[in-house]
């Protein structure tokens, strides 16, 4: 159940975008760090 | 640098950082908690430099209330920021993003020293005239702008090869 789930997930098309991109994942990243405070 | 990188590697204290596994992810997490201690009340004092909040508190009163938290998590900041040199002396000295962030935080601490001079010489020096609030609100654009400047640079560092 979880397997697929997470199977989906993997292939929405933000992940694939996230995973694909060098820029994507440290940007939301600073964003996140950011917004703790 | 490299000879600097390779003499920690070779101390005790990097094996020790490096082998005992629960150093690391502690320290980042200290680290960060003081990051967002920086950020929330330079982000208080910043908006208030510019006139966008509390100003019903004078800018003495706001820097009395804020700058020892930053001040206090700076420290806190060194601390952690040098264990996890120590740690992993490759991934930060010779990374140059590790290095613009050092830059970008040598100019805030300048600046804020600089700030905090200026109102202990007179508590009113950047309020008490049309010139001066100019002069506070691009002081506080610029700081706020530095200290999110170097979250983003501490956040790439792993993402930007550095020496390994």
């Amino acid at each position: 159940m979880i397997d697929s789930v997470l199977q989906w997930l993997q292939n929405t098309p933000a992940s694939v975008a996230i995973a694909e991109s060098t820029w994507l994942f440290p940007t939301i990243e600073s964003l996140h760090v950011l917004a703790l405070a | 640098m490299h000879a600097l990188i390779g003499w920690i590697e070779g101390t005790s204290l990097n094996q020790r950082v490096q082998n005992v596994f629960w150093i690391i992810p502690v320290i980042q997490t200290i680290h960060i908690l003081s990051v967002s201690i920086v950020i929330s009340s330079m982000a208080m004092l910043d908006l208030r430099l510019m006139g966008l909040v509390g100003t019903q508190h004078s800018v003495a009163a706001s820097a009395h209330r804020f700058m020892p938290w930053l001040w206090g998590a700076l420290a806190v900041l060194l601390l952690t920021g040098t264990v996890l040199i120590i740690g992993e002396p490759g991934r930060s000295l010779g990374n140059w993003v590790f290095q613009l962030k050092m830059g970008l935080l040598g100019l805030a601490i300048i600046l804020s020293l600089a700030f905090t001079r200026k109102l202990k010489q007179d508590l009113t020096f950047w309020e008490r005239s049309s010139s001066a609030r100019t002069s506070s609100r691009i002081l506080g654009v610029l700081l706020l702008t530095l200290w999110v400047g170097i979250v983003i640079c501490g956040r790439w560092i792993a993402y930007v090869a550095g020496e390994s």
